[in-house]
C-alpha cells in the first residue's frame, strides 16, 4: 500500500547509508555536461565498467559491474519505496543529481565517423510510471577511460516514450576525464527515450581519438543544489516530490561542476518504504 | 563519390544528419591540431564528409 501521509513516510524509514567519494578534476564546465563518481574510489566503493557490448543490458543491482551503486534492498512484496532523504555536501558548489541507472552498454567505435548501429536490449520497467516504455529517460555518454582531443558533434537516433523516432545531440568536449557525463539534448516534444533501433543510433561527426565511452540510459530521481563549497544541502521526503524507487532501483549521482577544481563528496542516503 | 578537400576560410554547409543541428552556410575556422577535423563553430570537428561546399549565391 502506498505511503499517503508524513507519520506514514516516517515509520518507513530504513538505515541511512553513508556517500563518501573522491572527485577528480573535470572536463571544462559546460551545459549538458556531468561528472559521475561511479568510478571513484570511496564509500561505496568504484564501479567497474560494462563489457556488454553496443546492444547494451538492463542495470540490475545483480549486474557485477554496478558496485559503486548506493546500496539499497527492495521492500517487501506489496510495498513501495520512496526517497526519505538525501544530504550532500561537496568540497566546491555545484549541483547534484541522483538518478537510476536503468541501461548501459560498451563498445562504441571512439574513433568512428560513420553511424554506429545499436538493437538496444529493453529497458527495465523503472520509467517515471513504472515502464518500459521511457517516460522521463534520458541519455548520456559516460567515460570509464579517459577521451582524446576530438570534440565532434554527436547525435543519437532514438524511439521516444511514444515510440516515435527523434534524435538528441551534444557537442563533445575535449579529453573527458573518467566520470565525464555527456548528456544528449531530446527532440522538440520528447520526454524520454524507450529504445534504440537504428542502423545509424550513434553518431560522431568525427573522431574523438581514444579512450572508452559508454552509453547510459537512466531516470532523474532528486536533486541538491550545492550552492557554496563545504556547505551541505538536503532534501528529503516532500522537498525532493517524493519520487518512488522502483525494484531493482541502481543510485547513481551525477555533479554538475560549477569549477574543474577535484571535488570531493560527503553525503547520506535514506529511503524510505511502505 | 569523392570527399572535397577544404582549407580555413572556405565556406560549407552541414550534411546530415547533422544539418538538423547546424543548418545554414558556415565558415571553416581552424583545424583540430591533434585529430586534422575541419572545425566550425568556435571549435566543433566534423570530417570532410559531413561537410559540402556552399553555393554561392
Amino acid at each position: 500500500m502506498p505511503i499517503t501521509t508524513l507519520d506514514g513516510a516516517i515509520a518507513g524509514m530504513r538505515p541511512p547509508m553513508p556517500i563518501i567519494k573522491t572527485g577528480i578534476a573535470t572536463a571544462a564546465v559546460g551545459a549538458m555536461r556531468g561528472y559521475t563518481p561511479w568510478y571513484a574510489p570511496g564509500n561505496p566503493g568504484a564501479s567497474t565498467a560494462t563489457a556488454i557490448g553496443v546492444n547494451g543490458e538492463a542495470v540490475t543491482p545483480a549486474l557485477g559491474s554496478v558496485g559503486g551503486r548506493i546500496p539499497r534492498v527492495n521492500p517487501s512484496a506489496g510495498l513501495n519505496a520512496y526517497l526519505g532523504r538525501l544530504a550532500m555536501q561537496a568540497s566546491q558548489a555545484g549541483t547534484m543529481w541522483l538518478i537510476d541507472r536503468m541501461w548501459q552498454n560498451s563498445g562504441l567505435s571512439v574513433t568512428s565517423a560513420v553511424g554506429q548501429p545499436i538493437t538496444s536490449a529493453a529497458l527495465p520497467a523503472r520509467d517515471n510510471n513504472g515502464t518500459a516504455n521511457g517516460a522521463g529517460v534520458m541519455a548520456a555518454i559516460e567515460w570509464s577511460a579517459t577521451g582524446g582531443a576530438g570534440t565532434p558533434t554527436v547525435t543519437l537516433n532514438y524511439n521516444d516514450q511514444d515510440n516515435n523516432a527523434g534524435t538528441g545531440t551534444f557537442t563533445a568536449v575535449a579529453s573527458p576525464p573518467v566520470g565525464t557525463f555527456e548528456i544528449f539534448t531530446l527532440g522538440a516534444g520528447d520526454t524520454g527515450i524507450r529504445s534504440l533501433t537504428s542502423a545509424t543510433s550513434f553518431t560522431q561527426s568525427a573522431t574523438r581519438t581514444s579512450g572508452t565511452q559508454h552509453l547510459v540510459l537512466f531516470r532523474v530521481l532528486a536533486q541538491i543544489d550545492v550552492t557554496a563549497a563545504n556547505i551541505g544541502n538536503a532534501v528529503d521526503a516532500l522537498t525532493s516530490g517524493f519520487p518512488r524507487l522502483f525494484d531493482d532501483t541502481v543510485l547513481q549521482l551525477v555533479w554538475f561542476p560549477s569549477v574543474t577544481t577535484a571535488t570531493n563528496f560527503v553525503g547520506q542516503y535514506i529511503e524510505t518504504q511502505g | 563519390m569523392p570527399v572535397p578537400a577544404f582549407n580555413v576560410g572556405d565556406r560549407v554547409t552541414v550534411l546530415p544528419p547533422f544539418d538538423q543541428f547546424y543548418p545554414g552556410v558556415w565558415e571553416i575556422t581552424g583545424i583540430n591540431p591533434d585529430t586534422g577535423a575541419l572545425q566550425i563553430a568556435d571549435g566543433v570537428d566534423f570530417d570532410a564528409s559531413y561537410l559540402a561546399p556552399a553555393e554561392e549565391e
